[in-house]
């Protein structure tokens, strides 16, 4: 008889790890269900390495599945309200230069394309994009709070995602995990992954807690990936050549003053060879500068850096974080998924590390295989999705890059080089030439980036296209004048009755957010 | 603007303490204390708001659609025979003064004057029979709402909370959805854990609830008084809990 899958051990804490374990945990009862037992190994000597303090607004979902109260979530892990980001200086490197990519689709993006539309009528008036098609880059430019204190736990007025402390937000999570949902938690080292003769894995060795077995294993053991990538040598598949910035410098820098503002969304500047990450959180930002070491020497990056912080850098030290873009061929293998870093990263320009985990545990939660016979077609579809999944985000990750028009650095001439630009890309973005990004240039149902998404960027950054002639401009107008003007509207409305971003982040320490 | 009462700045102030509807006609709901509810009951919807600075729940009887607008107030009537201490006080109400709470009034509330009306100080600048009285019922108003609050509480505790949506068919065609209401869910009542449901009936809080839930008959109230009012009636009216 096909052996049942019972016991799931988690390998590595962190935010993978304990995301992971609170899904499956929550989503199979296990706190009361003797059916499923998860357990979750971490050695005390591994760090959490805290990729990106920022997450998508699916972290709303994957917190609510928990059952976790976003009050306590806001309180404990020191985390805000992330409406988007700006990118600064990514077009021509001229200071005053940016654009928005929000949370919020454009209005009426389910009913009629605005892109043409925009050309044909906003662009003309000088009105950007994001501010022509919706009132999230208004919130965001006035640090606005997306929702009121009288709005429900993980309810919105503007779509939204949170920035936080990462390192708090898994101690959050495992206290979570252990107090309210059953899973066992060892602190221990791992000294060897057995295997089976049929090539799964069979248990691990530890040091003080002996061997343990299990049906399924959950690979969160961050860089190390220690059974996809050291156990079963699943090759490393690097993108260095599409996306070049290997480096991040990183500095936690406090405010000048206790009470000043905090920003609703990331920014994100463009340098030289690089990019720098500022995000707000309630008593600190977190600053960081991600570059490629080929074009710019260490010591020249950390200078760009503190240049950007100002005086208020110069107590301060910073850490270097070595990135290797990429992620594992397959990451199911057998009876072993790996989770997070494990499985790959890529840097953090639009924060997909967390959503990537969000979005493999979903897979696993959602349809653990309830037998080892299931795993083998289970698998193939999860590694068939993910597969896409990176090659997708890696594509959209450097649109960002391929659409500069900066001339002051070999780095960014270099992101244009035909040859650095992938196949899928180059052919997109030819066709955008002639017609607006749309659904039908995305077959994957559940698309990571889809085509608003590329709308904000390549109009943010002036993409070269044109399509007011498109003979749907005509027939559409009336329809679009009034997406427009129900995006001016309510433009309006939230930004004279949503409070500024601090006070609501004070509000909810003080009073909490009502569940309903 | 709120302020502590004075007898050396307001010791001849007089206020004009007959029900003044001009006062309460663009008033859309009124705080209730937990005593409160028995009489509210009869005359008015009960619900739930939200405090727009915290959040928190407050108890309410409510007066019609809109937040700034009675519909008990008509033809310069108000059509209920029962009104909340929070309409009654008028411009009075506690004030916070280091750790001690003291009777402070809206002095620019148009009720409050020189002449006429019932004088808060005497002659000798002390409290007036009047105002000592209506300053005791506030200090016992302000312990109901704490009472109130206490059972919201419970009930938030509880998950018993929901949100209450009402959709109003106009004769004129629109369709309006009242948002910001809140009630009782009476299937997570039933739902309860016997223990949890042995303890919230002890203590009052489902005596209360049911209070609470039986005043939902009184939206039938409140849309005969807006067919009462000039403008589109409303032809049909429905109330969804917990959507």
């Amino acid at each position: 008889m096909d052996k049942q899958i019972e016991h799931i051990l988690i390998v590595g804490g962190g935010s993978a790890g304990w995301i992971t374990a609170a899904r499956i945990a929550s989503r199979y009862d296990v706190a009361s269900n003797a059916g499923i037992r998860v357990t979750l190994i971490e050695s005390q000597s591994v760090g959490t390495v805290g990729v990106g303090e920022g997450t998508w607004p699916t972290m709303r979902n994957t917190l609510r599945k928990c059952g976790i109260s976003e009050t306590e979530f806001l309180r404990s892990c020191d985390a805000t309200f992330k409406q988007g980001a700006r990118f600064n200086r990514w077009t021509d490197g001229s200071s005053g230069e940016g654009y928005y990519h929000p949370l919020n689709p454009p209005q009426g993006s389910a009913q009629l394309n605005l892109s043409g539309h925009w050309m044909a009528t906003k662009a003309a008036q000088g009105i950007d994009f994001a501010n022509a098609v919706d009132f999230q880059a208004a919130l965001c430019d006035a640090g606005l709070a997306p929702k009121s204190i009288t709005t429900p736990e993980y309810g919105a007025i503007a779509n939204y995602a949170y920035h936080l402390d990462a390192v708090k937000f898994a101690a959050f999570l495992r206290d979570h995990c252990v107090g309210k949902l059953g899973v066992r938690h060892i602190i221990d080292e791992v000294t060897k992954i057995s295997m089976a003769e049929n090539g799964d894995v069979s248990g691990i060795e530890t040091n003080a807690n002996g061997y343990i077995e299990a049906d399924m294993f959950i690979d969160c053991s961050g860089f190390a990936s220690l059974i996809i990538g050291q156990a079963y040598g699943v090759p490393f598949v690097e993108c260095h050549e599409v996306l070049f910035c290997d480096s991040a410098l990183a500095m936690q820098v406090p405010y000048a003053r206790p009470d000043d503002p905090i920003a609703t969304h990331t920014i994100s500047t463009a340098q030289s060879s690089g990019w720098i990450w500022d995000i707000g959180l309630p008593t600190r930002k977190g600053i960081g500068h991600v570059y490629s070491s080929a074009h710019i020497s260490h010591d020249q990056a950390e200078a760009e850096l503190r240049a950007y912080i100002g005086p208020l850098a110069a107590n301060l030290s910073a850490r270097r974080i070595p990135i290797r873009s990429g992620y594992r061929k397959t990451i199911w293998v057998k009876n072993c998924v790996a989770v997070g870093l494990s499985g790959g990263f890529l840097e953090p320009l639009e924060a997909s590390a967390l959503m990537l985990v969000e979005k493999a545990v979903d897979f696993i939660a959602d349809r653990l295989p309830r037998t080892r016979g299931a795993m083998h077609i289970l698998s193939k579809q999860f590694n068939i999705s993910f597969e896409h999944h990176w090659m997708r985000i890696i594509e959209f990750l450097k649109l960002h890059y391929v659409l500069t028009k900066r001339e002051d650095s070999d780095f960014w001439r270099d992101n244009r080089r035909s040859e650095s630009v992938p196949d899928g890309l180059a052919e997109k973005l030819e066709l955008w030439r002639h017609h607006p990004p749309s659904p039908d240039d995305f077959a994957h149902a559940n698309e990571v980036f889809s085509w608003p998404s590329y709308q904000y960027v390549m109009h943010g950054m002036g993409f070269e296209a044109d399509y007011r002639r498109d003979p749907l401009i005509l027939a559409e107008a009336h329809q679009a004048a009034r997406w427009f003007a129900q995006a001016a509207q309510m433009t309006k409305t939230a930004t004279s009755q949503l409070p500024p971003h601090r006070d609501l982040i004070d509000s909810i320490s003080r009073y909490g957010l009502q569940a309903v | 603007m709120l302020e502590a009462l004075d007898p050396q700045r307001h010791g001849d102030l007089h206020l004009k303490s007959d029900f003044d509807i001009s006062s309460v006609e663009n008033r859309g709901h009124a705080r209730l204390g937990f005593s409160e509810m028995v009489n509210a009951a009869a005359d008015y919807p009960i619900i739930f708001m939200k405090d727009g600075s915290s959040g928190a729940f407050h108890l309410c009887a409510l007066f019609g659609f809109e937040s700034n607008r009675s519909l008990y107030a008509l033809g310069q009537i108000w059509h209920a025979n029962w009104l909340p201490m929070d309409i009654t006080r008028g411009p009075l109400a506690l004030v916070q003064t280091g750790r001690e709470w003291v009777v402070g009034a809206n002095t620019a509330d148009p009720r409050l004057s020189k002449t006429g009306g019932q004088a808060l100080y005497t002659p000798e600048r002390r409290p007036s029979s009047w105002l000592t009285t209506a300053t005791a019922r506030l200090l016992a108003h302000r312990e109901d709402l704490a009472a109130a609050d206490a059972f919201t509480g419970a009930l938030v505790k509880a998950s018993l909370i929901a949100p209450l949506k009402v959709e109003l068919n106009l004769s004129d065609g629109q369709v309006r959805e009242i948002t910001g209401l809140y009630t009782i869910n009476a299937l997570a009542i039933q739902q309860l854990e016997v223990s949890l449901a042995i303890e919230l009936l002890r203590n009052g809080v489902l005596g209360g609830a049911f209070n609470l839930l039986a005043t939902q008959g009184q939206f039938s109230r409140l849309r005969q008084l807006f067919n009462a009012h000039s403008g589109p009636d409303i032809l049909a009216m429905s109330l969804r809990v917990g959507v």
